[in-house]
């Protein structure tokens, strides 16, 4: 177990190096802090869109997964992490979680940012009134939908850039664009409410997706775990 | 003796160039074997084969009795061709990451070889020079206690003293230890000394083997054999 967390760490490290999290910390905070404000400046009702000040974190999920495998090779470290005593499903596990406190931290710092801004601005604002009930109750609804793409979207990450290094290396291109196909959908869905869109698909309900977006990343984490066993390239 | 690493009729190929060539061979145990060869002969591609992170296309290897698979990785070391370190870490860390990770770790040979190999704990991997890099990873590979030692070009493009360096810790390593070192390497004239068995490798077959005081006998030095084969 210790060997899994000091493996979960070093990838964590791999994604966002220690030294760059301050900085990050900065213009994360500032860009959406300043968003957060004009949008909100703008808005008489913000609960049906306060979605778009972390949604775009969902973007960055298959980015960050992809990274810590293309780092590997880039760097170099990949003879270290493919010859580790360890089952490929093992490594791969550190990096899906490593990934995954990475994008929850930084899902819960775009979250509070914006709720500190909305509270500081309700204060010394005459034009918002924030009806807090309703923006938590929207709070808690995209969060856990942004909750359920992130299997999906981890292990797509991972498995699109693992494919660059193996003789399957073509199919890349498909997966990204299987990934750009999902990316209208998922933003149309939380425009929904706001935009008046009474489409069918966009209506599906979260537990189906969650049962699609688990049984993709099982077969992108299959997908991965077979290759980095069998038809790696180095 | 049952030999360490045994190949049969092992073929890879990278997309249509073929790397190995139905290569079968024999890597006896305990026994310190260098793995010879021009560059793009197919050493790297054998030695990678061998740990178990790429598969062959056809033909079969074994690795202590087993087809290479991650529990057999538990009684190898491997130093990759090129390998290098996360640069955010520091000597200090990367050893202690490797002690949590590799079992049979041994810190206190780590330490020691920090003060032999004189690499500053305290220094990023970031900053280290090229030989710098080289031994550290020599020291990660070598601090574990396992069966079977695989280092893929450990002297290539670095600078005398850390030539020097490594090839005075491997003479330290081969005289105490009991263990099989596979060393692929085209720096004959410098390390020669070091082995007991080769294996000379072109176009991903082998194409000389022996042990190298038969070899010696027969042609004065390994270099001279090396001339023979590639000349």
């Amino acid at each position: 177990m210790k060997a899994f967390w000091s493996m979960v760490k070093l990838n964590y490290q791999m994604i966002i190096p220690n030294k760059f999290f301050f900085y990050l910390f900065i213009v994360l905070g500032f860009a959406i802090g300043s968003f957060t404000f004009f949008t909100f400046s703008s808005f008489k009702i913000i609960e049906s869109h306060i979605h778009w000040a972390f949604l775009w974190i969902l973007f960055a999920i298959p980015g960050f997964a992809s990274s810590l495998i293309y780092n590997e090779w880039t760097q170099k470290t990949h003879h270290w992490f493919l010859s580790l005593p360890y089952p490929r499903w093992w490594i791969l596990l550190s990096k899906y979680v490593a990934i995954l406190l990475q994008v929850l931290l930084l899902l819960a710092i775009a979250s509070a940012i914006p709720y500190l801004m909305l509270y500081l601005y309700n204060q010394f604002s005459s034009t918002l009134v924030v009806n807090w009930s309703a923006l938590q109750d929207r709070y808690f609804e995209v969060l856990l939908e942004i909750l359920i793409y992130f299997p999906f979207l981890i292990t797509h990450g991972v498995f699109a850039s693992t494919v660059l290094y193996s003789p399957f290396r073509s199919l890349s291109g498909l997966l990204w664009l299987l990934f750009g196909l999902t990316c209208p959908f998922i933003v149309l869905r939380q425009l929904r409410h706001a935009a008046y869109l009474d489409w069918n698909i966009l209506q599906v309900s979260p537990l189906i997706l969650l049962l699609i977006s688990l049984c993709l990343s099982l077969l992108f984490f299959l997908g991965t775990n077979y290759l980095l066993k069998r038809k790696i390239r180095i | 003796m049952n030999p360490i690493v045994s190949c049969q009729q092992v073929t890879y190929r990278y997309g249509k160039k073929l790397a190995i060539n139905q290569l079968t061979a024999s890597f006896p145990q305990g026994q310190a074997i260098g793995l010879l060869g021009e560059n793009g002969a197919g050493k790297s591609t054998l030695l990678k084969l061998i740990t178990g992170i790429m598969q062959p296309n056809a033909g079969q290897i074994k690795v202590f009795g087993e087809t290479p698979n991650w529990q057999t990785l538990k009684r190898i070391s491997y130093l990759g061709d090129r390998a290098q370190w996360y640069k955010f870490h520091r000597i200090q860390e990367a050893i202690q990451f490797a002690q949590q990770l590799c079992p049979n770790f041994q810190l206190s040979r780590a330490e020691h070889y920090l003060e032999f190999l004189k690499l500053n704990p305290q220094d990023f991997v970031e900053s280290l020079s090229k030989g710098q890099m080289m031994r550290l990873q020599l020291l990660l590979c070598l601090s574990r206690d396992v069966d079977l030692y695989i280092l893929d070009e450990p002297f290539s493009g670095i600078d005398l003293i850390s030539r020097e360096k490594i090839i005075e810790l491997l003479i330290e390593l081969l005289a105490e230890r009991t263990a099989t070192f596979i060393i692929s390497t085209h720096e004959i004239y410098e390390t020669e000394g070091l082995f007991e068995y080769v294996f000379l490798l072109k176009n991903g077959k082998i194409v000389k083997k022996g042990k190298t005081d038969q070899l010696r006998a027969e042609l004065g030095s390994i270099q001279n054999v090396y001339r023979e084969v590639f000349r």
